[in-house]
């Protein structure tokens, strides 16, 4: 997708409203009693576990959105239940491609969060064994997101895996092994592969280098980083560490204790933070 | 001419709460306009507020309150100060362009790329931006073995002509520009002078922070100065 | 109420008290309705193992009645050792008539193939089937495969073909060849070869399948729209024995039987149908089934 000035996107593609996860029961002072004031996830009350609430937000084409926060933050959450790997407790999100971002997506039947989930968004894991299945061969793995998309022509499905595959940087002759032979950075770069290969208009990305060695990690965040410039893709980038934050997103959104402590274009929240706790996350970047 | 630019009453204040919430006045009521075609010098003594000033038109600062009032082609007059992010993105993306002080260097992308990236985005055709990033960089004299080289290792004044030439070979309508010619000799300030006057010929207003008198005399046909966050006065060529 | 005659008789007529064939019944009328879906049944015990045939007997004994003719086959043939078993349990249990003849019968049950010879609307045909998930070699779990049903999602069995392409060079079933059943669900035909697959398309007989072992029962309907699974442009298609004649009648468009002879190399093949193959040896006319991928092959016979 490129950008000149007759193309400037005029509207979002995603937007949450209100998303809330709680784990156990709740009342309706659960939120009140639990957050970044409080310094804790867990209601007094009721003992439940609060791992994001109040989260709003919207997603522009060809934007990328970084999420950033430490563990127990609720980041992960965010995208988990966006791309239905969980269930919501409250809240909406709407898609602009899915009958016109009109339609609140959790509300929709089983079947309808299927086609969304194969035809409008990608997800990368942390753990590769998330995303790969680990029975079928690499180009295997690309072709299942290519037939759940409806494509059923095995020289075309052929062709794109190559393709794909050439893209992320993985030798097209080991399309047909097993991801278990793989390095950990070779799964990722399968895994991003698979995520793309349906030209999806919105793509998550869990964490995805936390846990690779400094060299593997520049390679998949340099490849990520090309894609979406070649590609214009949405994207939502869930990390803790501020410096992929700082190579890969346009806007931040800062998380403490499930909530939303600052929102910004990533630079600004970089070099002015405002809040307390994102100039303390700031000033501890290496 | 239409006002390009309106700055009305322009405060910032750092506000550090690690520090026990100490507060740093960093702007306080600044105002000026500029048209558009025309270039503005910005001067004043280290700490006087030019980055700063510029940052919070670019909005890597946040003002505190006040207006930046900016005439632009997509979204008519939009104040940047309140503006959304999405607006401000594509505004970055389409019409306003950031030079700092120094590149901040991308890291394992060689100084041909880092220049034609900018304009990848727009033209979809790696191999013309590349093209004319490289016309561009010939103008601007960087040897030829340092194009496909990572710009991490160059000299500073190596790195400022890439991060000059990344910046106005998008042409963009309003360029904010941080000591341009700082590090480069004599031969190379008149090099990137005559390729900002080239600019200002197409259409482009850009605001220039500068200590060196030469440049501010060649090109700014009206230089504000500062002290102390305040403008001290505004003079014309 | 319905009468229970079990402790007045030594058993009820067709074996299986009312109340379950009424079961049995109300699961087959469901499965009409819902062609290629799953239905649970209760799946009473029989005189007969799991894995000899029960689910197709269930079916048989629930719809049979003392009008009817009976036709039992076993891959084809009607005189192998099940086929007569099962033939004779259930004329003792019903009393009703039996015959070889693929015209006569008004109920074929038949284990692991369709008969050469076209059926019409007045016949069923009842399939013994072994595995009734098409999708348990992809998904182990139950309630998994149950959840890819309902929400069509077929994309691990399409994934299973396609490696199984890439690996061999062709999708390699030969027998249980998953086909999709009206648009909506993927069915196991049971081990039927390949010829016979086109011909549960639009039949104009009614098809129904009995897992016993499994406990499911489902049914493809008059008129219906079975296709095999295939790609765009890795296609289905049926064995070719046009390069070989059967060794009794010269005929060879059917599916053949392939026999070792003592020698332990020459092969002789032979019409698989043994009643088919009876009637081409008295030169009685058949009215075999006709499909595209049949056609094909006639074609290309008559071009020689």
């Amino acid at each position: 997708m490129h950008y000149n000035e007759n193309n400037t996107p005029k509207d979002w593609v995603l937007k949450v409203e209100n998303l809330t996860k709680i784990y156990g029961n709740y009342t309706e002072n659960t939120i009140a009693n639990t957050g970044p004031n409080k310094g804790t996830n867990i209601c007094p009350e009721t003992g439940s576990i609060v791992a994001c609430a109040e989260i709003s937000f919207e997603l522009f084409p060809g934007e990328v959105l970084g999420i950033v926060g430490e563990s127990g933050s609720g980041k992960s959450t965010i995208v988990k239940q966006l791309f239905f790997d969980m269930e919501v407790s409250m809240g909406a999100a709407f898609i602009r491609p899915f009958l016109n971002g009109k339609v609140n997506i959790f509300e929709e039947s089983n079947q309808k969060k299927r086609f969304m989930r194969n035809h409008l968004m990608g997800m990368v894991y942390q753990n590769p064994r998330d995303g790969l299945n680990f029975s079928f061969s690499s180009g295997g793995n690309i072709a299942e997101k290519l037939l759940m998309a409806d494509i059923f022509h095995v020289g075309k499905i052929r062709e794109r895996a190559s393709d794909l595959l050439n893209k992320t940087e993985v030798p097209v002759a080991r399309m047909d092994d097993l991801p278990a032979y793989f390095s950990g950075g070779m799964q990722q770069r399968v895994q991003i592969a698979k995520a793309i290969a349906n030209n999806p208009p919105l793509l998550f990305l869990d964490e995805v280098t936390s846990g690779l060695d400094v060299s593997v990690q520049a390679r998949v965040l340099d490849l990520i980083r090309s894609l979406q410039h070649e590609l214009g893709i949405a994207m939502i980038v869930v990390s803790h560490d501020l410096s992929v934050i700082r190579m890969l997103t346009d806007r931040t959104l800062v998380l403490k204790h499930g909530r939303i402590v600052e929102r910004g274009l990533t630079d600004q929240i970089l070099q002015d933070p405002q809040h307390e706790y994102t100039q303390l996350l700031v000033s501890s970047l290496l | 001419m239409a006002t390009i630019l309106e700055v009305k009453n322009l405060r910032k204040c750092f506000n550090l709460h690690i520090l026990n919430d100490k507060k740093i006045e960093a702007l306080v009521d600044v105002n000026f306009t500029m048209d558009e075609g025309e270039i503005v010098g910005l001067t004043g003594k280290s700490g006087s507020g030019k980055s700063t000033l510029m940052k919070t038109i670019y909005r890597t600062y946040l003002a505190n309150s006040g207006q930046i009032n900016f005439l632009s082609k997509s979204f008519g007059i939009i104040d940047l100060v309140s503006a959304d992010e999405h607006k401000i993105l594509q505004l970055r993306r389409n019409e306003i362009t950031y030079c700092s002080q120094f590149l901040k260097v991308i890291p394992r992308v060689t100084a041909i790329d880092v220049i034609a990236d900018t304009i990848v985005k727009k033209e979809a055709d790696r191999l013309k931006a590349r093209e004319v990033a490289t016309d561009l960089i010939k103008t601007l004299g960087l040897p030829v073995e340092l194009w496909d080289a990572f710009p991490s290792t160059f000299s500073g004044g190596e790195q400022q002509r890439i991060n000059i030439a990344r910046a106005i070979i998008a042409k963009p309508r309003f360029l904010l520009v941080d000591e341009p010619t700082a590090s480069l000799d004599t031969k190379t300030k008149d090099i990137v002078i005559q390729l900002i006057l080239d600019l200002k010929k197409k259409g482009t207003s850009v605001l220039l922070i500068t200590h060196d008198e030469y440049t501010l005399q060649k090109l700014s046909d009206k230089t504000i100065h500062l002290q102390l966050g305040q403008i001290l006065e505004q003079t014309y060529a | 109420m319905i009468e229970n005659k079990k402790f007045n008789t030594s058993y009820n007529y067709a074996f299986i008290d009312e109340t379950t064939k009424k079961e049995i019944r109300r699961k087959l009328l469901k499965a009409v309705c819902i062609p290629g879906y799953q239905v649970p049944y209760s799946s009473p015990e029989m005189p007969i193992a799991r894995g000899w045939g029960t689910g197709g007997l269930h079916v048989t004994l629930a719809i049979i009645g003392k009008s009817d003719t009976l036709k039992m086959i076993d891959q084809g043939s009607d005189a192998s050792v099940n086929a007569c078993n099962l033939r004779d349990f259930i004329h003792m249990t019903t009393d009703c008539a039996t015959t070889y003849d693929t015209v006569e019968a008004t109920i074929i049950q038949t284990r692991h193939r369709i008969t050469e010879e076209k059926l019409t609307d007045k016949q069923i045909m009842v399939f013994q089937v072994p595995q009734p998930e098409p999708l348990r070699m992809v998904e182990r779990y139950e309630y998994k495969t149950r959840q890819m049903h309902a929400e069509s999602d077929y994309a691990k069995m399409w994934l299973t073909l396609y490696e199984a392409f890439v690996k061999w060079g062709a999708v390699m079933h030969g027998a249980d060849y998953p086909v999709m059943v009206n648009n909506r669900y993927i069915m196991a035909p049971s081990p039927i070869p390949r010829w016979d697959i086109p011909n549960l398309n639009n039949a104009e007989c009614l098809y129904l399948f009995g897992a016993g072992r499994e406990k499911r029962l489902y049914a493809v309907p008059p008129h219906t729209k079975v296709e095999p699974l295939e790609f765009e442009d890795v296609k289905f298609h049926i064995e070719d024995f046009s390069d070989v004649k059967c060794a009794s009648s010269g005929y060879n468009i059917a599916y053949m039987d392939e026999m070792f002879q003592d020698d332990g190399v020459s092969k002789k093949f032979y019409v698989n149908d043994s009643n088919f193959l009876d009637k081409l040896l008295e030169k009685k006319k058949v009215i075999q089934h006709s499909n595209k991928y049949l056609n094909k092959i006639k074609d290309a016979l008559q071009r020689k």
